[in-house]
């Protein structure tokens, strides 16, 4: 369904070009959830800008459905860590936003809004205004308006990067039940291996030279429990993928850059 | 907040009336001479002669009339201004720079060349209100769509808005409330150009009355004026416009 070939994007950045994706290959088949997995930098958010269709400079093929991607879509949805809701319409309007050119009708399209506030559980906060609710809430309301639009692929940017542990861990289960009862597409970007692998049906990592380091398949039932032996076996795996490129990586740039601790830091 | 409100609007109030009072005791201890400071009586006298004889309504309707043309016509070239500058970088290099050089150029400074261009007319006063009051609404514009978070463009434009509808669904609504900040400087600023403006030239206005009483020596017509034109940019900048800040506030 998602298909991605040869993948190259630079950047001009004060005088010198940056080349991100050394041909990054990835396929995505429908109803997979698909968890990424890098460091910071080595090109997680650029991947789903050209995915949402913002950054159309790149070489290589990129294809949703056969169809190539070039400009933003309501077909590929997007949610960012910082929710980006708009402040000048309340929750259900917000929801509502993209289906307004669809369902011209006023009344109408706040039924279809509704129904997606009921996945995400806000319903009775329909009519809140944004500064109203809090972080989970109003990322809960990014996700229900990305929804909204029953787009065939649902992009998520660190989307849960921003909130405590108990909205985290309320809105991964909303997630699951999400990806479940609606059979959506999800490419999920985390910082932390342990959402990935409470979440994903597949995991991709990526090291600082956004080339592909690891691609897994996760078999175990939601929900998942993360001393399951798959679980264990896996972050294992993830570890030492990490570990191993940036070792080598280090050797490598070592005359040119050196690599801070905090590159990357799965929070165990 | 009623009881808050309540209280300063009486502090306001008081001092309204020592302010007065310090009036009235100056005129009434004769320090200067009623012709160069006239009492708080003189100036009620000439403000109730004034309405009620009729003479200030022309120069009440002439001088709004004119201001209203002005803004409305400096506010509409200067938001589309303001939008297009944010939109074309080529713009906002060349004409967006000029436009805060040219708004450290008081209004009066206009005069000479508005009359010459103009002659002692209308038009010269509409052409110092429009050039001093679309220059902040300009300003304004483009600094707040500069102060649009780019998320909010880019999640618009995901869910399906692209150039007219992305104008009308996101940027406008991103805008309003610093839009309306813009509008309430550029009314100041429009009021204040008009009064400047209409020093200089014939026919009836709050100004030509307020020079007409400086050149026939009546310092009470003079303040009454003055107090006329305080009043009414005080009603429109803090109850009109205040309202309208308010009503737009995202977070209210
Ligand atoms: N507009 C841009 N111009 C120049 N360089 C850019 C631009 N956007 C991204 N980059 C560079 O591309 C690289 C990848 O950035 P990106 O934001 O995709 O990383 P990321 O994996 O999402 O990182 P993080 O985990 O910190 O969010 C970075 O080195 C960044 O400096
Ligand atoms: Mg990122």
């Amino acid at each position: 369904m998602l298909k991605i070939d040869k993948l190259n994007l630079k950047f001009k950045s004060n005088g010198f070009t940056k080349n991100l994706f050394n041909d990054f290959d990835l396929s995505v088949n429908k109803g997979e959830f698909v968890c990424i997995l890098g460091p910071s930098g080595c090109g997680k958010s650029s991947l789903l800008n050209i995915l949402a269709g913002f950054e159309k400079n790149y070489t290589g093929s990129v294809l949703l459905n056969d169809e190539k991607i070039l400009k933003p879509d309501i077909k590929r949805a997007i949610v960012f860590q910082d929710y980006a809701l708009f402040p000048w319409l309340n929750v259900i309007e917000n929801v509502s936003f993209g289906l307004k050119k669809k369902i011209p009708n006023r009344q109408e399209c706040f039924m279809q809004a509704i129904r997606y506030l009921e996945l995400v559980d806000l319903v009775g906060h329909s009519r809140a205004r944004i500064h109203e609710i809090s972080g989970g809430m109003q990322q809960r309301v990014a996700i229900a308006r990305a929804l909204a639009v029953q787009p065939e692929i649902l992009l998520l940017d660190e989307p849960l990067g921003a909130l405590d542990d108990w909205s985290r861990r309320n809105l991964q289960n909303e997630l699951i039940k999400i990806w479940i009862e609606l059979q959506q597409t999800i490419l999920f970007v985390t910082h932390s291996v342990d959402e990935a692998l409470l979440l994903a049906s597949r995991i991709v990592v990526m090291n600082v030279n956004s080339e592909k380091v690891l691609d897994i398949q996760l078999e175990a039932e939601h929900p998942r429990k993360l001393d399951h032996p798959e679980s264990v076996k896996i972050r294992l795996l993830i570890k030492e993928a990490l570990s191993q490129k940036l070792k080598k990586n280090t050797q490598e740039n070592a005359a040119q850059s050196s690599i801070s601790d905090n590159i990357f830091d799965p929070t165990i | 907040m009623t009881e808050k409100s309540g209280k300063s609007s009486q502090t306001r109030v008081i001092f309204l009336l020592s302010l007065l009072l310090l009036w009235y005791v100056i005129c009434k201890l004769e320090i200067y001479p009623p012709y160069l400071l006239p009492s708080p009586s003189m100036v009620l006298n000439t403000l109730k002669r004034g309405f009620l004889d009729g003479a200030y309504f022309p120069a009440l309707f002439q001088s709004s009339k004119r201001v209203l043309i002005g803004y409305f016509t400096a506010v509409i070239i200067g938001s589309l201004l303001g939008l297009a500058i944010s939109r074309f970088k080529q713009l906002s290099n060349s004409i967006g720079e000029s436009l805060t050089a040219l708004q450290s150029i008081p209004s009066v400074a206009w005069v000479p060349l508005a009359l010459l261009w103009f002659g002692i007319s209308e038009s010269a006063v509409l052409f110092i209100v429009i050039l001093e009051a679309f220059i902040p609404c300009s300003l304004g514009v483009q600094n707040a769509v500069k102060n649009i978070p780019p998320k909010l463009i880019l999640a618009g434009r995901s869910l399906g808005c692209e150039s007219f509808d992305l104008y009308k669904r996101i940027i406008i609504p991103a805008i309003l409330p610093q839009l309306i900040s813009s509008l309430r400087l550029s009314w100041a600023f429009a009021w204040r150009a008009l009064i400047a403006g209409e020093l200089f030239i014939n026919g009836s206005g709050l100004g030509q009355t307020l020079e007409l009483g400086r050149s026939l020596s009546d310092m009470s017509e003079v303040i009454a004026m003055m107090l006329i034109i305080a009043v009414i940019g005080y009603v429109a900048d803090n109850i009109l416009f205040r309202k309208l800040e308010e009503s737009v506030n995202h977070y209210s």
